[in-house]
């Protein structure tokens, strides 16, 4: 289990390397840090500059004030002199899991054609308009090692319940094919092309233990209980406001002694993840990458009497008591 | 392995292109020649030449199936033949699990 911990906080910490990267190439190939080398005005620079989208230029310039690239006053803005430093370690390379650099070249290609506009053709962000791009993403190597680390967590095997929030296409074969034939998989996800997808290979393998619902997590209520409740990489498209209310809906599913498995680059934890989040923004519901103290605050808002046990930097286990 | 969305879409609204993955997929890892291909996909040779490998201006080459990765030639005493290739494996068996989705969201 320790090597795919290290797998998944090593190659998380490379895809925030590369995508800082990436907002670099952005600011010289636009020309925004030219612009910004002298003090300016913040109106000024957004006004000025090629770019049409002028809501994505402004959250590239949030990026640039959160990383320390640029500084801004309440109407100025300027850039810093900025050195940023990859350490390549022999150990670190020997976990990344090289598949997803093409996403993130991809995701990059498609910031171009978002700074023409939001709608442009090739932007395959959407959930359902692109469910065949999120399903390449979901079937990447990284993401196949969390699901392994999902179920070496909750040691997930035949006669298990398990209920999969925000399940996407992939999980419904990997983690249901752990609990079968005699368990139960639930997932729920709120977009019809990822459960499209998902629902044809259920049907090819006749998993028939496997669910899948079109649901909210927010408004859900789920009438089962379960041994283990998994929710990775959906917390990033919640409100803050809808985290407690998720959190006490996933408690109250849970048995006692069950695991609530969460998987998420805790932004504590990765200080420079704003750039990554400014690529994963294509998504029109993305909002943010959750705190790992903002989880706990709402478990702790809850009316059950949990334990929280933290598994690298990246995943946190909480067993209802 | 990262397989390009917009191949497998393009792929999906050529039924010529389809057809001939989906039969290479059928008989992979072996081998065939052009007018076993044409006959199985029920079509004329110089179309299915075109579609593997583009022929002159009426078919753009770069979208031909041997261009894209997915269908590799195979040379043998003077004669080519067509295997799908690993990635068009691959390419096949996404397009497989696509078609509902592709049917009810394209």
């Amino acid at each position: 289990m320790e090597s795919l911990v290290k797998k998944i906080d090593k190659n998380i910490s490379a895809m925030i390397q590369v995508a800082v990267l990436n907002i670099l190439k952005l600011g010289m190939e636009y020309r925004i840090f030219n612009k910004l080398i002298s003090k300016k005005h913040y109106i000024d620079i957004l006004n000025t500059n090629s770019i049409k989208n002028k809501p994505l230029l402004r959250d590239l310039l949030d990026t640039y004030v959160e990383i320390g690239i640029v500084e801004r006053t309440l109407n100025e803005i300027r850039m810093r002199d900025f050195s940023y430093t990859i350490t390549f370690s022999r150990e670190s390379i020997s976990y990344i899991q090289p598949d997803w650099i093409t996403i993130f070249e991809e995701m990059y290609k498609m910031t171009r054609y978002s700074f023409i506009t939001p709608e442009h053709p090739k932007i395959l962000m959407d959930f359902d308009k692109d469910a065949d791009f999120w399903d390449m993403r979901l079937s990447l190597e990284f993401n196949s090692t969390y699901r392994k680390l999902i179920a070496s967590i909750g040691k997930l095997k035949d006669e298990m319940t398990v209920l999969d929030l925000g399940c996407g296409s992939v999980s419904p074969v990997e983690i249901g094919k752990l609990v079968g034939p005699n368990g139960k998989y639930v997932g729920v996800d709120f977009s019809p092309g990822m459960l499209s997808i998902a629902k044809s290979r259920i049907k090819e393998l006749r998993f028939d233990w496997v669910i899948l619902r079109e649901l909210d997590i927010r408004t859900m209520v789920p009438r089962n209980k379960y041994d283990t409740i998994i929710m990775s990489f959906v917390l990033e498209y919640l409100p803050t406001l809808s985290l407690l209310k998720v959190m006490n809906t996933a408690m109250n599913a849970l048995y006692e002694n069950g695991k609530l498995i969460i998987i998420e680059p805790f932004r504590e934890n990765y200080p420079q993840i704003s750039a990554w989040e400014f690529f994963e923004k294509l998504t029109k519901e993305f909002i943010k990458f959750p705190s790992k103290s903002a989880i706990i605050n709402s478990l702790e808002q809850t009316n059950y009497n949990f334990r929280v046990h933290e598994i690298g930097k990246s995943v946190l286990v909480v067993e209802k008591l | 392995m990262f397989i390009d969305p917009f191949v497998i879409r393009s792929i999906n609204r050529s039924e010529l292109r389809k057809r001939i993955l989906l039969y290479l997929y059928n008989i992979y890892p072996s081998f065939t020649y052009l007018a076993e291909i044409a006959r199985v996909v029920r079509s004329d040779p110089s179309n299915v030449k075109g579609a593997l490998v583009g022929l002159g201006n009426r078919y753009n080459g770069h979208s031909s199936l041997v261009s894209l990765g997915l269908v590799e030639i195979i040379e043998e005493n003077g004669f080519k033949y067509y295997r799908l290739s690993e990635y068009g494996k691959r390419v096949v068996e996404m397009l497989k699990s696509y078609q509902s989705y592709y049917r009810k969201f394209m």
